[in-house]
This record gives C-alpha cells, sequence and structure tokens, in this order.
C-alpha cells in the first residue's frame, strides 16, 4: 500500500492511503474518540459523531473519512474537544444513563468515553425519556432508554444464516430498537452474547447474563481508554 | 375499519418498488397493520421489520387505519397565520374528532402534516392527496359533508372551480392556482417541443456539457453545487448503467416554485433529463416526486409518454417514483436510499451520489429548477443565463414568496437582486422578517435588507417568506424548531437530540423563564448541532435560531424577564400538583 | 486568615456520599484544620448560623423541601457543589422519573412484596409534598461545580476540596471519574 502524507495538528506522518482515518490516526498513537466505531470495522455507520475532527477546514467525522494526500486534520484543539464532548453529553441526556444500577456499568464504551474526556456531568437538560423495554425475548432484552442509536445491531449484527435480526422503526427522537421475534429465539446463546457484546452500553442484555462478569474486572476498568494514550 | 387485502399479487417484487406497495397498501386499506406487513414480508421474501422499518419511516404510512378519506392540515407557519386554527376547529366539529383520530362516522381521518407546497394560496389541505388552497370553514363545511356523502375528494375540488393552466387540465384537474406574479426572460419562453433535446444531440456529449459549465448554472437546491462539474465527473466514469434523478421532493416549507415547474414546465424538465442523459451517458432516469404532489403523477407521467411517443426519449427510461412524506429525503443521497425502497436516512458523504449513488451507479441528483435550465441552456446557449446574476450565481432564480405580501406567487428573479427590491415588487407593507430560503435558511431584520440573494450572499433554495410587524418572531421560530424535530431522521446525535434540546430551550426563552446565560446557551448548543451533525438537515436546522438572534437580538434579551444566575425558575406549584390532586381523591 | 466553611446536606440521597466524606480518611485531619463546619447532618447543626464558603449537595430534589433547603443552600453559600450521581442528574432516585406518583406510592406502601396487608398512603401536613420527578438540583439553583460518582470516592472529595480552598478550580483527575 502506498504511504502518503498528512498533516494532523500540524504534525507531518506518513500514513497508507485510502484507510480509515481513525485507523490510521491511531496507528500513529492518536486515539479519536469513538463510540459507533471500532477498530476492524470494514464500514463505518457516522451514526454517533463522537469522532468529530476538522479536515481540510471542514467539520467531519473521522471515522467517514479516508486517508488522502496532503490532508490536514485538526485534532486536539479545545474547540473540536468540547463539540466531541458535547455529543457525548447530548447521549447522556437523551437516554436514562443510570451508571450506578446498569448491567453494562464498567463495560459501556459510552461511560468510558466520557470519563476520558473528564465529563463530570450534561451541559444539558436531562430529558427522563421513556422507552418501553422489550422483555419479550427468549434470550436478549432491550433496554430502549440506554439505546444511544449507533446501529452497531442493526447494520452489522446478524443470526447464523445471516439474517438481520435488529432494526430500527419510527424516525427523528422517536427512533427505536427492535427485534426480529422468530430470529432472536433462534439465536445460540453465543450468538447473543455477541449482540450484547457488540452493543456499546446497556441497551441489549443476555438475560439473566448482566452481571456475570463481576464489577472491578470489567473491560474499561482494567483498561481505560487513556491507558492507550 | 383496515380493510383487508390480498397481497399475493406482490410476490416475487423487487425490494426497491416498497414504497410503491406501501403506497397501494396504504391507500386501500387505510393503512398497513402488523398483519398486512407479516404477510407483504412473505410475498416479498424480507423480513418483517424490514417491512416496518419503512412504514414508519415516513408520515403518510401508518400501521393504524387512518380512514378511507385522509385529511392533512398544512401546519406552515404561513398557514397558521393565514387562519389555519379556525380550518383545524372547523375540520374537528365537523368530524366530531381530534387532530390524529377517526371521525365520528369512523371513515375520515383528520391529520397534520408540514408545509404541502401552498403557502402562496393559504390554508390548505390535502384531503386523499388532492390539494385544497384557499380554505375557508363555509368550504370545509361543505366539504365534510360531501365526503360524509361519500363524494370524492377530487369531485368535491372540482366545485370550487379549477385553477389555471395545466391545473384545470384532464390530467390534474385541481383548483390550485399557479400564482406567476413576475415573468423574466429565461424560464418563461414559449416551450417548442423538442428543441433542448434535439440541440443537445446535434452536439458530442462533451460539448453538451461545457456549455452547461460555461452557463454558469449551479444547482438549485441550494448547496449550488456547479452542475456542469457534477455532469462532467459523472461523463467521465465508466460504469454499466448511470442514473438520471430529478429531485422534486420539494419540501423546504415556503417553496412551491416546484410545483409552477411540474405543472407548467414538465416537458421542459424531462427534456433537461434527456440532456442530461445523453451528456453523461445514462439510459435510466427517475423524477422522485413528493408526496404531497401526488395530485401531478399522472400529468408528468402523461408528459414523459407524449415525449416518448415522439422520439424525443430514445434510449433513455423515465419513471416517476413518489415519496411518502419525509422532508429529509430533500438531501440528495436520503433520496437515493427512498428510491431503492428504504428508509430514507441520508448516507455517508464521500462517495458522493455522483460517483456511488443509486444502487450504487453513478447517479446525477439535480433539484426541478436546475434541469429546466440546462433545458433553456440547450434552447438559447450558455450566455442567455451567464448575462445576468452575480460573478458567483448566474442566471435566473425561481422565488416563492409568501408571507405577509400583497401578491403571493412565483417570481423570476435575476441572482443578485437585493431582498429590498423583492420586497417592493411583491408587496409587502411593514415587513419585519423576511426568512430566507426557508427555516434551513437565514432570518434577517430590516438591516439586512440591502442584502443581496446569491450564493455568496444569502443562497436560497427559493423559499421567500415575508412577516410583517404583527408578527411575533418567537411564535414563528417555535413553528420552524418543530419542523426540523419532526423531520430529524433519527440517525446522528446531534440532529436527533440537538434539535429537541434547542426547541425546549427557545420555548423556555419565549415563556419567560430563561437568564440571559440561556442566550449565550442558545449560540453554543446551535453551534453545535449545526458543526457536528451528519447532512445537511442537522447543519442547516439551527440557523434559524443563529441568525435571527443575530438580527434581532434585542427582542430575544425583552424575554429576559429575570437575570438572576443563582435562583432559576422552578414552579414548585406545578411539582406538587400531580401529589395533592393524588391525596384530594 | 479564617478557617473557611463548609456546609453539607444529604436531600434525596441515600447518605452514601456523607460516607464518602468521611472516607477522605487521615485527611479528614487536614481539613478540620483548615475548615470549619457549619450547617450539616455532620455536626447536626440544623440551621446556617454563618456565611458559608462551600456547601456540598448530595441527592437531587424528590419533595418540596428539598427544593426549599436547597434555595437557602445557595442563599448561604458562595460555592455550591452537585456532589454524587443523585445531585447531579437525579440518580437512582430519579427511576420513578417515568412513572406515576400514584404507582410509585402504591408500590413503595401498598404492594411492596414485604408488606403484609398495609392499604394506607401516610398522609400529613408534616410530610412535605412530593415533586412530580425527581430534579436534579442544577434545574433549581445554580451549582457551580458537579462531583459525579455513586458515591465520589473519598479521593475525589478531597481534591475538589483541596483546589477550593487553595483557590484553584477543582479539576478531577481522570482516573478518580465515575459514574457509578
Amino acid at each position: 500500500m502506498s504511504k502518503i502524507d498528512i498533516t494532523v495538528d500540524g504534525v507531518k506522518f506518513s500514513v497508507p492511503e485510502n484507510i480509515n482515518l481513525v485507523e490510521a490516526l491511531s496507528h500513529q498513537g492518536i486515539q479519536v474518540p469513538t463510540l459507533c466505531w471500532y477498530q476492524g470495522m470494514d464500514e463505518c455507520l457516522g451514526t454517533c459523531r463522537v469522532c468529530t475532527v476538522k479536515v481540510g477546514g471542514r467539520h467531519s467525522a473521522a471515522c467517514t473519512m479516508k486517508t488522502q494526500k496532503d490532508m490536514t486534520i485538526e485534532f486536539d484543539t479545545d474547540e473540536l474537544k468540547d463539540l466531541r464532548r458535547g455529543v457525548i453529553e447530548l447521549l447522556f441526556v437523551e437516554g436514562n444513563h443510570y451508571c450506578p444500577s446498569c448491567e453494562k456499568s464498567g463495560d459501556c464504551l459510552l461511560q468510558a468515553q466520557a470519563q476520558d474526556m473528564e465529563m463530570t456531568h450534561s451541559r444539558f437538560p436531562y430529558e427522563f425519556n421513556n422507552y418501553d423495554l422489550d422483555f419479550s425475548g427468549k434470550n436478549i432484552l432491550l433496554e430502549r432508554n440506554r439505546c444511544v442509536h449507533c446501529k452497531r445491531c442493526t447494520e452489522l449484527f446478524s443470526d447464523d444464516e445471516g439474517h438481520k435480526v435488529f432494526s430500527f422503526i419510527g424516525k427523528g427522537a422517536e427512533t427505536r430498537v427492535v427485534f426480529d421475534h422468530e430470529r432472536e429465539k433462534k439465536l445460540s446463546p453465543h450468538k447473543a452474547k455477541e449482540a450484547m457484546d457488540l452493543c456499546p452500553v446497556g441497551a441489549i442484555l443476555v438475560k439473566g447474563q448482566g452481571f456475570s462478569k463481576p464489577y472491578g474486572e470489567r473491560k474499561y476498568e482494567k483498561e481505560p481508554l487513556w491507558e492507550k494514550k | 375499519m383496515q380493510q383487508a387485502m390480498d397481497l399475493t399479487r406482490y410476490k416475487g417484487r423487487q425490494r426497491s418498488e416498497l414504497i410503491e406497495i406501501l403506497w397501494d397498501i396504504q391507500k386501500s386499506c387505510g393503512g398497513i397493520s402488523k398483519q398486512l406487513q407479516s404477510s407483504l414480508a412473505e410475498q416479498l421474501n424480507l423480513s418483517t421489520s424490514t417491512i416496518e422499518e419503512v412504514v414508519t419511516f415516513y408520515h403518510f404510512f401508518s400501521e393504524e387505519y387512518r380512514g378511507k378519506n385522509q385529511i392533512y392540515l398544512d401546519t406552515s407557519i404561513i398557514a397558521q397565520h393565514r387562519g389555519m386554527k379556525e380550518i383545524r376547529e372547523t375540520f374537528e366539529k365537523e368530524l366530531g374528532s381530534k387532530i390524529g383520530g377517526l371521525s365520528s362516522c369512523g371513515t375520515i381521518g383528520l391529520f397534520e402534516t408540514a408545509c404541502i407546497g401552498m403557502s402562496d394560496q393559504s390554508p390548505a389541505a390535502l384531503i386523499d392527496f388532492v390539494p385544497f388552497p384557499k380554505l375557508t370553514p363555509k368550504k370545509v363545511e361543505i366539504i365534510v359533508k360531501e365526503l360524509k356523502a361519500g363524494v370524492s375528494a377530487k369531485e368535491i375540488a372540482k366545485k370550487f372551480g379549477l385553477g389555471d393552466g395545466a391545473n384545470a387540465s384532464k390530467f390534474v384537474r385541481t383548483p390550485v392556482c399557479n400564482n406567476i406574479q413576475k415573468k423574466g426572460d429565461v424560464f418563461f419562453t414559449k416551450w417548442k417541443k423538442g428543441e433542448a433535446v434535439s440541440s443537445a444531440l446535434s452536439k458530442k456529449p462533451n460539448e453538451v456539457i461545457d456549455m452547461i459549465t460555461a452557463s454558469g448554472l449551479r444547482g438549485r437546491g441550494g448547496a449550488g453545487f456547479p452542475t456542469g462539474m457534477k455532469w462532467k465527473i459523472a461523463s467521465e466514469l465508466s460504469a454499466d448503467q448511470k442514473y438520471i434523478v430529478c429531485n422534486a421532493d420539494e419540501g423546504e416549507p415556503g417553496t412551491f416554485k416546484d410545483r409552477l415547474l411540474l405543472t407548467e414546465f414538465a416537458g421542459l424538465l424531462i427534456e433537461g433529463m434527456k440532456v442530461a442523459s445523453y451528456a453523461v451517458g445514462a439510459d435510466k432516469g427517475f423524477i422522485y416526486l413528493r408526496a404531497e404532489y401526488f395530485y401531478l403523477r399522472d400529468h408528468l407521467e402523461k408528459q414523459i409518454k407524449d415525449l416518448e411517443s415522439k422520439g424525443l426519449l430514445k434510449d433513455f427510461k423515465l419513471k416517476v417514483k413518489m415519496g411518502a412524506g419525509a422532508y429529509v429525503c430533500g438531501e440528495e443521497s436520503a433520496l437515493l436510499e427512498s428510491l431503492e425502497g428504504k428508509r430514507g436516512e441520508p448516507r455517508m458523504k464521500p462517495p458522493f451520489p455522483v460517483e456511488v449513488g443509486l444502487f450504487g451507479k453513478p447517479t446525477i441528483v439535480n433539484n426541478v429548477e436546475t434541469f429546466v435550465l440546462a433545458a433553456q441552456v440547450m434552447r438559447y446557449g450558455p450566455q442567455h443565463l451567464n448575462k445576468m446574476g452575480t460573478e458567483k450565481s448566474k442566471g435566473p432564480r425561481l422565488l416563492s414568496i409568501s408571507g405577509d405580501v400583497e401578491k403571493p406567487g412565483i417570481y423570476e428573479f435575476p441572482w443578485g437582486v437585493t431582498v429590498a427590491e423583492v420586497l417592493k415588487i411583491c408587496g409587502a407593507k411593514n415587513p419585519k422578517i423576511v426568512q430566507v430560503g426557508g427555516p434551513s435558511g437565514t432570518c434577517i431584520s430590516k438591516n439586512d435588507f440591502v442584502r443581496q440573494l446569491a450564493f455568496e450572499d444569502l443562497p436560497t433554495g427559493g423559499s421567500f417568506m415575508v412577516f410583517d410587524e404583527s408578527r411575533d418572531l418567537f411564535e414563528i421560530l417555535e413553528n420552524f424548531m418543530q419542523f426540523f424535530v419532526d423531520e430529524s431522521c433519527g440517525n446522528c446525535t446531534p440532529c436527533r437530540a440537538g434539535n429537541v434540546i434547542l426547541r425546549d430551550l427557545l420555548k423556555k426563552i419565549n415563556l419567560g423563564k430563561a437568564r440571559p446565560s440561556d442566550l449565550q446557551k442558545m449560540i453554543d448548543w446551535g453551534t453545535l448541532v449545526s458543526k457536528t451533525s451528519r447532512c445537511g438537515l442537522g447543519m442547516s436546522s439551527p440557523n434559524v435560531l443563529l441568525t435571527s438572534f443575530k438580527s434581532f437580538e434585542d427582542e430575544f434579551k425583552n424575554k429576559i424577564k429575570n437575570s438572576d444566575e443563582l435562583f432559576f425558575d422552578f414552579d414548585e406549584e406545578k411539582a406538587t400538583k400531580e401529589y395533592r390532586e393524588f391525596h384530594r381523591e | 486568615m479564617g478557617k473557611k466553611v463548609i456546609s453539607t446536606v444529604s436531600l434525596a440521597g441515600c447518605f452514601g456520599c456523607h460516607m464518602s466524606v468521611l472516607d477522605i480518611d487521615l485527611k479528614l485531619l487536614d481539613l478540620v484544620e483548615l475548615v470549619e463546619f457549619n450547617r450539616s447532618p455532620l455536626t447536626d447543626i440544623k440551621t446556617f448560623t454563618k456565611k458559608v464558603d462551600i456547601g456540598l449537595i448530595e441527592g437531587g430534589c424528590c419533595n418540596a423541601e428539598n427544593v426549599e433547603v436547597l434555595r437557602e443552600f445557595r442563599k448561604n453559600c458562595d460555592i455550591l457543589i452537585s456532589l454524587g450521581e443523585c445531585a447531579v442528574m437525579g440518580g437512582l432516585p430519579a427511576l420513578r422519573n417515568h412513572l406515576s406518583l400514584e404507582e410509585c406510592l402504591e408500590e413503595a406502601y401498598c404492594n411492596v412484596p414485604t408488606n403484609k396487608g398495609n392499604k394506607i398512603i401516610p398522609k400529613h401536613e408534616d410530610l412535605p409534598e412530593l415533586l412530580d420527578r425527581v430534579y436534579p438540583c442544577h434545574e433549581v439553583v445554580k451549582i457551580d461545580y458537579f462531583l459525579p460518582g455513586c458515591p465520589p470516592s473519598g479521593d475525589v472529595i478531597w481534591s475538589a476540596l483541596a483546589a477550593l480552598l487553595n483557590g484553584d478550580e477543582p479539576k478531577i483527575a481522570k482516573h478518580l471519574i465515575k459514574y457509578d
């Protein structure tokens, strides 16, 4: 793969051409915060906007950009840090994120990002929306109040036969995630666990598995995001 | 009651036809119940949730029964100012129901919808997708009586008198008026069938593109991308299939100029599309028509047939496809998703549709007005456009003028005209606020009336709303912000969550509960939504707050009743009401 | 220079955050050198007897009394800090925010599994009126700083107080920030 030069906050880096910008920066030791995107994802979802940077002077979600020759990126500026944290704070008020009572606490990427961005509270008014929980599944429990609408489950998850299981219904602030009941019933425990792990927050839970990993031994407790930096 | 329907007729149909199929079902059954969705899923070999995703995205589709007759009232601010409240109340009284419900007889549903493109003849409603402009309580009484007696909306409309021009033609037959107020010499020339197409075909494709480039034509949807450049990129890509798509999803509140073009200039539009197809080497095209303009579908199809029969569309297959109620589908990539039978959520850019568009193929998406102008360039040459306008904005601009003016309607102006000139010509009395480019555009006051309409100054997709001294700025702003909350697709965080918060903050300001710091918050939060959103909707939805604050800072400041930043307005009385009522029982 | 004055209160909270204040451990000895406590459950002083520099609020507002007390704190304290998740965003008590008061009270007093046949929901003029939902403190009065956590650790509280006593802005180290 041919290498090209890009500039990040005034520093030149040589990176492979036409690869995901978040990935490229990560290889250079620059960790752009993400929520819907994760390392190794082929296509990006571009939904959460937590990875907002400036490319060529324009605000863009870094995960939606591919490295190109002479790209100029702004990343570590006060304005951009504030915007990225603002997006995280929006998610904290839109849903109901009661970390103290959440099964995913410690394994939650939203929480980990907020912590890494030193969020103490949200600047926006808490909305206390109420989305219905869906207990009706055989394996899976949907806690929609925690959904960040990242679309990982609707776009990237499929059952053993390759069928889509989750979808979005509704529009705008009323958008909510649902699952196909027939297909959900047939999910193997392994597959169900995969769905729970794919969910960056505590919206998709496997019944009876929420507390199988003890607090203190969870992903971001053992490896906080800032340790990568 | 929702009707049953045999869905076996759809067996084996393509997913891309889903929206058309759903329209069939919605219209014949009055709704698309869960049961219908799952039988349809079986016929199309799709999962039920794939159908549900689409049904719940578009607001003219419903899972519940919406009646044999469905009435949609225009909620735009223009309609509100023109007495929509009284119209709504009359409908409610006559039907014995409330908005969102069925009439007491159980067959007529009453609903609200965003601007239906009739701001020049407001208040208006769609009844079974027949537009009823200039409603009065008296007319409403007649309409309801006739509907109850089983008379079709189309028949009732005729009784109110048909509109002018093609509105009265066999394939339209509605009371809509064209309201052409100012003709210019670019749009309003006599159409000679086939002239644009034969001019193009007599040249090489690259010469056609060069002519478009030389004319300085820029996309009329609002963003203003140079049309020639777009066509050139598409022409240079090699692909087994390319598409030409006309964006006739005229959804920006206050605009209705495409309504006129689709009614009176449909032939020219189609020729413009054919010219594009020749220039870039595409053999298929679609006109994506907003559902609010359903009444123009037969007319457009007739025009296509006419041109086909004259041999003018050789090697170009053109179809009309319907939207189903979603403003965001005016965003070109969302429009393409919708054309593919999906939820109209904008795609990520890059890649741009010109490279990876409909079904993954290079696609030209242009506005109605852009294609019409392209056809005119073919007929009259590039100078016809580039002789007028400003340096960066060449040619004419159709304006849809509505609100507090003597002559609402459609005006042709050259780009570069000042707001003041426009106001004078349309007969605005005591104008206080001008909203240029619709809710996603710019809100200006008298101080800015000297400014020019141009991409480099005040860009506009054609909407031009005028509000006089008697209007309440905050009522207008709340209407606009509610519009964005309703129309956000929900895909990205800032637009989905942020617009709700901005609307609530605006309400708080309007209620006089805000503190000075809240005004700064409005600016900061609006900027955040605008900078981090995924598509044009979220990027521009805060514009109205940011620009109105600039133009009317004093009005905002006057809303601040209390500058105490330590103690906020917490309404204890209200917060404890539920408790007191509980114990009273 | 006289000692700085601190007050604390627990509104709709569980006193866990107050326990965390005590978790400052040995540094408490340093703290009492630097400050004196006025109105606080730690001193059992019920009303403000002087102007206070720093007020620590545990818990959000779930009833009318909480609102009154919070306002009084705002009146008497130069700096007000939301201490812990409940003060910051309502916390666990706010889980009731999407239920009606009727459902809440019936669950708490009648339907709860430990109930042996009680059907009475208490009502008395001395009982504060409940609010329709639980409100984060900063929706009622201005809050100057927020210390998240359920509870925030003793280290967080100490670092914030130490910074303020030094005249600095409190800034919590990343590894100390948590919301659970």
